[in-house]
């Protein structure tokens, strides 16, 4: 005696309910696009009102930081000769440095001028080759 | 010849840890280099170089068996390895049953069930106690090669039976199966013709 | 002979070997020659004593430090301590090339050598897929990462060192043990190949891997545990999963072997599920391979990084797939023989709660294989629309390319914590409910008092003010299902006295001896269970960043954080900073933290983190300094109270020894023994 029709047609409810029931609560929180400076100063108003990943190098001498703040910077990323501010409000990576490539998580303001990001991620200039699959990067 | 081996296994162990000491003593005393890590590694090295030559060698000496030796290294290897395999049927299948009456005595299992399973682990296990009686045991699938020569399961022109290379010949006067390299029948010792 | 020339030739001699293991063994199979068969089978063993040669040749220029080697030069140090310089054999990619290919050549050695005589049919057919995988990694090393790879033309003078984020204690062992668990896929996978090439399907093979898969299962599981450690007191964030596509590679063979080690008992049983334990062996061999493959190519971490190695990626990816068009493939052809023999009858079952665990684990372990493949493969999309848009613009040109994605923590949170929750759940129901078929009398029977246990750990942490509905489900289920497992000793204690009057550790200690695996598996569920207590406590964690100066205290939660000072010291390796803090609670001291920053010489521009952490059992104090400045004394900590989170580790704990117990002694040892004497 196999399992009855019935029954099979109440599990395939189940599952699709619950499937169905996950991907309409998954606020997308964890996907976000992924893009570079350029992308973003050519048409800030495709990005406007939405988390994105921001990817660039910080310019050397831009950065400057509120003394005693806990993270408060400010400082510019460029990429492929555009350049975008950024006010960053969270406590940097130890990889973070001037001239070194991050990928920053936030939001663009509202006239499109400064990027407001509150989490990054830094990549050494890679003198170290990335060993045992280390995230060297990895940071909250 | 498991046991054989194994000691000659031990043997190449045993001159591996020899060399070891050896390179290790010799490079110290007379070379007069520190007794330190590298030169340990270096007594480790010369160690898994005696042991690559003795594999190297355990290759060449295979190759270099006859066919017939082969089979017959392979044969008593076969003959202890299905005895320890019967035992080990035996102690699964016996611990099976046990579980099974556990699992009945805990509420997990209908009587019905509990009967009809319990009956099927009888039967092999009266199979395999059969089988562990006979002085001369064979694996289900010996058997079976000795009453169709084939092994169940496998396809023709399967590549499974390494064993057929030792045909199974018959006693002229009681017909019983002998190994092919046999000189007297084991049913009924008469002589066999070689 | 430079050492550079001798390894060399050691590798080629491994390469030499596989090959000649795989053609003996084939030769052996085609001409049914006992003679070539046992050939392979010498020439498999010869494959590790090379390996072991070239792995000795390559610990010993570490040692002494042959920079001539590129290797050597770029991960040694003489000054490193011994210890670091062994390990750093496998620090690297080509090393750990080697690393692999010593791994698997043990394990195809051991393996052989075990069920030489016990299926013998088998033997030929898993020694020649154990010589192709061997031999495949083999080939990598001859034709393209050569850890013994002389420099050409100028020889520096001083190795520039180990990476210093790996050198720590689990870092040593972290890696070892992933590749342990990896590489010992390769002998479940290739027995079960041989079980479908000899068309031998039923348990035979199983009967050769199931230890092979536990030790697999054991192995990745430290590995995964021990890197979440190393995560938590190293990187500084507080947490110690975050869904990082290495630490997923670990994960997935992992879920795939779970999913394994419980459906054999159904085929065990019932006689069901065989095409399912196939495929299962199938894709955790594959995971296996993928998982070497994403840690080692860099392939998910940056498309740059696949750039500069493209000839590794297509290789990986050509062996990958001749494994899954010939594993499939012959899992086609064998499909007749592999009919079950039993039917699925109700889903109160055994065999379905069985089902429905092995559909969450396969299903959560593709799911977390496309997410975090995802990104590389809208990323190669977007690649190759814009090469077709260079090479047909008429057609292609107005197609936009997908921007690139990244796929966050939150995104698996989301989606795998139901998953686990399921999951969770089966582990109580499924050992309660009876094969075939469950009486609704008996299901009450069963499952009344684990109920009730559960509501209560819901209501109080509840009462306690945990708001969050996943945390106090995972509670719930956690309650739940230690209940159902504490039942299922108590009754099994029972019925041993029941049987025979006896005391009840005697009885206990019956259960185990008796019913190894079952009780074994109970053991690792109850650690499962712990581990999610654990991941509960999430759900209600504190996290504060903060500035301070020396003799400032802040707030934290119930505890107070104060702030005693800064150091500065230095040792043979780095420059440090450590900042002194003080927990107190109610005004009462309870621990010194001592957080750092340390700056390699090696590497002065990135400092790395050292966490401190004060360990409770109920909660971690936890702080790690993210800056300071020893002019001004001001210093920026990250402080996390991490509620339950040691009962991760003492739940892995617990699950380990389960899993011992399961792979248990080797008891025919004995048997054979006794039986030996009884014979003669």
């Amino acid at each position: 005696m196999a399992l009855s029709v019935g029954t099979k047609m109440v599990l395939g409810l189940a599952l699709v309910g619950s499937v169905g029931y996950l991907a309409l609560s998954d606020t997308g929180q964890g996907v976000l696009e992924y893009v570079y400076v350029e992308q973003v100063v050519d048409r800030p108003e495709d990005f406007a009102d939405r988390t994105i990943k921001v990817h660039g190098t910080v310019v050397p001498g831009t950065i400057r930081q509120k003394r005693g703040s806990t993270g408060d910077y400010r400082f510019v990323i460029e990429h492929a000769g555009k350049r975008l501010s950024v006010h960053y409000t969270n406590l940097v990576p130890d990889t973070f440095q001037e001239g070194g490539e991050v990928i920053l998580t936030g939001r663009l303001s509202a006239d499109g001028t400064v990027f407001e990001s509150d989490e990054m991620t830094a990549k050494c200039p890679s003198k170290y080759e990335e060993e045992q699959g280390v995230d060297l990067k990895e940071t909250r | 010849m498991a046991e054989r081996r194994s000691h000659r296994d031990l043997r190449w162990w045993i001159a591996g840890a020899v060399v070891f000491l050896a390179t290790f003593a010799g490079m110290v005393l007379v070379g007069g280099v520190a007794p330190d890590a590298a030169t340990a590694g270096l007594s480790v090295a010369a160690a898994s170089l005696v042991h690559l030559v003795a594999r190297l060698f355990s290759v060449a000496e295979a190759l270099a068996r006859s066919e017939a030796e082969a089979v017959a290294m392979a044969g008593t290897g076969l003959a202890r390895s299905t005895y320890r395999e019967l035992l080990e049927e035996k102690r699964r299948v016996l611990a099976a049953i046990k579980e099974l009456d556990f699992d009945h005595a805990m509420g997990k299992l209908s009587d019905a069930d509990h009967r009809s399973i319990r009956a099927r682990y009888e039967r092999r296990a009266a199979e395999v106690l059969r089988a562990l009686d006979e002085p001369a045991s064979l694996h289900p699938w010996a058997r079976a090669l000795a009453e169709t020569g084939r092994i169940p399961g496998e396809p023709e022109g399967g590549t499974a039976a390494t064993e057929p290379s030792t045909p199974l010949r018959a006693c002229p006067s009681c017909n019983g199966a002998n190994d092919a390299d046999a000189r007297f029948c084991k049913h009924c010792g008469e002589k066999l013709a070689t | 002979m430079p050492i550079s020339t001798l390894g060399t030739l050691a590798v080629v001699l491994v390469f030499l070997s596989c090959i000649a293991t795989v053609a003996f063994s084939v030769r052996g199979v085609l001409l049914r020659s006992e003679r070539w068969v046992e050939a392979g089978v010498q020439a498999l063993h010869a494959t590790f004593a090379a390996a072991a040669f070239a792995s000795a040749l390559l610990v010993y220029a570490f040692l002494v430090g042959d920079t001539s080697i590129q290797y050597v030069a770029h991960n040694g140090d003489p000054a490193m301590p011994v210890f670091y310089k062994v390990t750093a054999f496998w620090g690297s990619l080509d090393g750990s090339l080697l690393f692999w290919v010593l791994l698997s050549s043990l394990f195809a050695s051991l393996a052989v050598a075990a069920n030489r005589h016990r299926h013998r049919e088998l033997i030929p057919h898993a020694v020649a897929v154990l010589g192709i995988i061997t031999g495949f990694f083999a080939g990598l090393i001859v034709f393209m990462k050569n850890p013994f790879e002389p420099f050409l033309l100028e020889v520096p003078s001083k190795g520039r060192g180990l990476n210093p984020l790996l050198q720590n204690a689990y870092m040593i062992v972290h890696p070892p043990s992933l590749y342990l668990g990896y590489v010992s896929m390769a002998v479940p996978y290739a027995f079960g190949m041989a079980a479908m090439i000899t068309g031998q399907v039923d348990d035979a093979w199983q009967r050769s891997v199931r230890r092979w898969v536990l030790f697999s299962w054991l192995f990745l599981g430290v590995g995964l545990v021990l890197g979440g450690l190393w995560a938590y007191e190293e990187l500084g964030w507080g947490g110690y999963w975050a869904w990082d596509p290495v630490e997923n590679a670990g994960l997935l063979p992992w879920l795939t072997c779970t999913a394994f080690l419980h459906s054999v008992m159904v085929q065990e049983r019932r006689g069901m599920l065989k095409v399912w334990n196939l495929v299962l062996v199938i894709v955790s061999f594959l995971l296996t391979i993928v998982g070497t493959f994403l840690t080692r190519s860099g392939v998910v971490q940056s498309v740059h990084a696949f750039g500069e190695d493209p000839a590794l990626a297509w290789t990986f990816g050509a062996f990958m797939l001749v494994i899954v068009v010939a594993s499939f493939g012959l899992l086609v052809r064998r499909l007749p023989l592999l009919r079950s023999r039993g039917e699925m009858e109700s889903i109160v079952s055994r065999e379905f709660a069985f089902l429905v665990n092995n559909w969450l684990f396969l299903s959560a372990a593709l799911f977390v294989l496309f997410a975090t493949l995802y990104p590389t493969l809208r990323e190669w999309a977007g690649m190759f629309v814009e090469w077709a848009a260079r090479r047909w613009p008429a057609t292609f040109g107005g197609i936009e390319p997908p921007t690139r994605v990244t796929i966050g923590p939150p995104f698996f949170n989301h989606w795998m914590r139901p998953v686990g929750l399921a999951l969770l759940f089966l582990t109580g129901f499924g050992p309660l409910v009876a094969w075939r078929r469950t009486t609704p009398a008996n299901l009450v029977r069963q499952f009344r008092m684990p109920l009730v246990v559960g509501s209560i750990t819901i209501a109080v942490p509840a009462a306690f003010g945990v708001d969050s509905p996943w945390g106090l489900a995972c509670f719930g289920l956690c309650g739940f299902t230690f209940w159902t497992i504490v039942q299922e000793f108590v009754r099994g204690v029972a019925v041993r006295r029941r049987n025979r009057p006896q005391p009840v550790w005697e009885a206990l200690l019956g259960l185990f001896v008796r019913a190894r695996r079952r009780y074994g598996g109970y053991m690792v569920h109850l650690g499962v269970v712990l581990m999610f207590l654990g991941f509960a406590g999430k759900s209600y964690d504190l996290e504060r960043k903060v500035t301070v100066h020396p003799g400032e205290t802040v707030q934290l939660g119930k505890y107070e954080v104060r702030h005693d000072g800064l150091r500065a010291t230095t040792d043979w390796q780095k420059d440090m900073i450590t900042a002194d803090l003080t927990i107190l609670r109610d005004g009462e001291v309870v621990a010194q933290l001592h957080p750092a920053r340390w700056w390699y010489f090696q590497m002065p521009e990135q400092p790395t983190t050292e966490a401190a952490r004060y360990m409770t059992i109920a909660e971690d104090v936890y702080a790690a300094m993210q800056d300071a400045d020893m002019t001004t004394g001001w210093t920026r900590l990250a402080l996390f109270v991490n509620p339950l989170v040691n009962w991760v580790w003492i739940g892995f704990v617990v699950m380990l020894i389960g899993g011992l117990v399961c792979i248990g002694t080797r008891r025919e040892q004995l048997t054979d023994r006794v039986g030996g004497g009884h014979r003669g």
